[in-house]
C-alpha cells in the first residue's frame, strides 16, 4: 500500500514529486566514485529481493520495505537506491506506477535518509548492542515515516480519502515492528561480520 | 508514451479516462505483447485500486444511489472511484507496453540519450542484471533453513532469522560487487559507459513520436476548453 498506483494522485503533486526527487538524486550521486556504482546496485539487488520476501502476520502475510536498511549502509547513496529499486518494481511488478514514482521514492527515500542519520548517532554511544538498537529504531522509523507521508498524501487529495489514508497507516503497524526487528537483526549481523559494508559517511565528509 | 501516460493519470472525465483505456488496449495490440502475461501483471495493480473502488462510494459526500445498513453509497464517490481504476489501468498497460517492446538494456541506453545521468543509468543495469541471480541465492536460504528444521511463524525469532538472512544475502552481494569492480576494471572501466553513437530518428520515427504526443493532448484538450464530459 506504501507505493502509491497512477491514476490516484493529481497532477500538481505528481510534477510536485518529480521536481523534489530530481534533486535529491543530485544530492543522493553528487560524486559517485567508480567504485561505489558496483557496490550501490548490488545492495539495491540485494533489498529489492529481500523486500519480496513475505513474512506471516498472523493468517497473512506482509512484504517489507527495507528502507531503513538501505539508508543503513548506503548513507546518502540510499536515495538513489530506492529511487532504482522502485522503478524497477514499477515497470516489471506493476507495484506502484511509473507516473507516481517522483512521489513514491521521495516517500520511501526521505526516510532511508532520516534512517541513515538515525543510525549514525550510534557512534555516541557505548553500547554493547548498539548495532541492533539502533538499526532497529532506523528500520521501524523509516516504515513508520513513509506510512505518515502516504497518510498526508493521500488526505491532501481530498476529504473523501480520509478513510482510505487511515487504512494505509493502520496496515503498516505489523510491518513497522516486523522492520524494527529485522533490521535490526541485519544490522547486528554486519556489525559482527563486517562492519566497515555499514555505512559510516557523515555530511561533514560529503 | 511518458507524456501519453501522463496526460491519462491526470484526465478528470469518465469518458476520457475511457478514451485513455481504449488507447492503452491499441497500443498493447501494436505491440504483440501477451494478453495473458498483461493480465497477469494487472493483479497487483487491481487489488491497490479495489479499496478506492468500494470505500470512495461511502466516504465521498453527494447524491445517495444505494444505501446498505445506515451506510449510503454517493455517485459522485462511485464515479470518482470507477475513475481512478480506469487511468490506473489505462497506465498500468502503457507501462507493460513501455517495458515489453524492448530488452532493458535498450531502454535504460534510451534513458542516457534523453540526459539521465551515467551513474544512475549503470545503476539500473547492474542491479537488474543481478536481482535474478541474488533471489536465487536468497531462495537457496531459505530451502536450507527449511531442511534445517526453520518454520516461519509470526514472532520475532523469525524476524531475527529473517534479518540474520538479508544480513548474510547483503554480505554476498557486496562481496560478489567488488569482484565484479575488479573484473571491469581489467578491461578497462573507468566509471562510464563507453560511448554508443546516438541513433537518429527517421521520419517514420518522427510521426510515431508526434502521435503519441498528440494523443496526449487530444486527451487534455476538452479539460483545457472547459467542455463538460462527465
Amino acid at each position: 500500500m506504501v507505493h502509491i498506483a497512477d491514476g490516484v494522485l493529481p497532477a500538481w503533486m505528481l510534477v510536485a514529486g518529480f521536481l523534489a526527487t530530481s534533486a535529491l538524486l543530485y544530492f543522493s550521486l553528487y560524486k559517485t566514485t567508480a567504485e561505489e556504482i558496483p557496490k550501490v546496485s548490488l545492495v539495491t539487488a540485494a533489498l529489492f529481493v529481500a523486500s519480496l520476501a513475505h513474512f506471516p502476520v498472523g493468517p497473512t502475510s506482509v512484504h517489507l520495505l527495507l528502507d531503513g536498511l538501505a539508508g543503513i549502509m548506503l548513507g546518502r547513496r540510499a536515495f538513489a537506491s530506492v529511487f532504482v529499486a522502485l522503478a524497477l518494481q514499477a515497470a516489471f511488478f506493476q507495484h506502484g506506477g511509473l507516473t507516481a514514482l517522483g512521489v513514491n521514492a521521495l516517500n520511501m527515500g526521505i526516510p532511508a535518509l532520516l534512517a541513515w542519520q538515525i543510525f549514525q548517532r550510534r557512534l555516541s554511544f557505548e553500547l554493547p548492542n548498539r548495532e541492533f538498537i539502533f538499526g532497529a529504531l532506523a528500520g521501524g522509523t523509516a516504515v513508520l515515516l513513509a506510512a505518515l507521508m502516504v497518510f498526508a498524501e493521500l488526505l491532501a487529495i481530498g476529504e473523501g480519502f480520509r478513510e482510505i489514508s487511515m487504512l494505509v497507516l493502520a496496515s503498516h503497524v505489523p510491518v513497522i515492528l516486523v522492520e524494527c526487528v529485522v533490521s535490526g537483526s541485519a544490522a547486528g549481523y554486519l556489525a559482527r561480520t563486517r562492519p566497515e559494508m555499514l555505512c559510516t559517511m557523515n555530511y561533514a565528509q560529503i | 508514451m511518458g507524456l501519453l501516460m501522463l496526460s491519462i493519470v491526470t484526465l478528470q472525465s469518465l469518458v476520457l479516462a475511457s478514451m485513455g483505456l481504449a488507447i492503452s488496449f491499441g497500443f498493447l495490440v501494436l505491440s504483440r505483447i501477451s494478453w495473458k502475461r498483461v493480465a497477469g501483471n494487472l493483479r497487483w495493480p487491481v487489488l491497490f485500486f479495489m479499496p478506492f473502488l468500494l470505500i470512495l462510494p461511502f466516504t465521498v459526500e453527494g447524491e445517495a444511489v444505494a444505501s446498505l445498513s445506515y451506510l449510503s453509497a454517493s455517485r459522485q464517490g462511485s464515479l470518482l472511484g470507477l475513475l481512478i481504476f480506469l487511468k490506473g489501468c489505462a497506465a498500468v498497460i502503457l507501462a507493460q507496453v513501455l517495458q515489453g517492446c524492448c530488452p532493458f538494456s535498450v531502454t535504460a541506453l534510451a534513458l542516457r540519450d534523453l540526459g539521465v545521468p551515467d551513474s544512475l543509468v549503470q545503476i539500473f543495469l547492474f542491479t537488474y542484471r543481478n536481482i535474478d541471480l541474488l533471489g536465487q541465492e536468497l531462495s537457496s536460504s531459505f530451502r536450507s533453513m527449511s531442511a534445517r528444521g526453520f518454520e516461519r511463524q509470526s514472532n520475532s525469532r523469525t524476524a531475527r532469522v529473517y534479518g540474520n538472512a538479508f544480513g548474510a544475502l547483503l554480505l554476498r552481494s557486496l562481496a560478489r560487487s567488488e569482484r565484479m569492480f575488479f573484473a571491469m576494471v581489467s578491461r578497462g572501466y573507468d566509471g562510464h559507459l563507453p560511448k554508443i553513437k546516438a541513433r537518429r530518428m527517421n521520419l517514420w520515427d518522427w510521426m510515431k513520436a508526434l502521435s503519441v504526443v498528440f494523443m496526449a493532448l487530444a486527451l487534455q484538450s476538452p479539460g483545457v476548453m472547459g467542455w463538460s464530459m462527465l
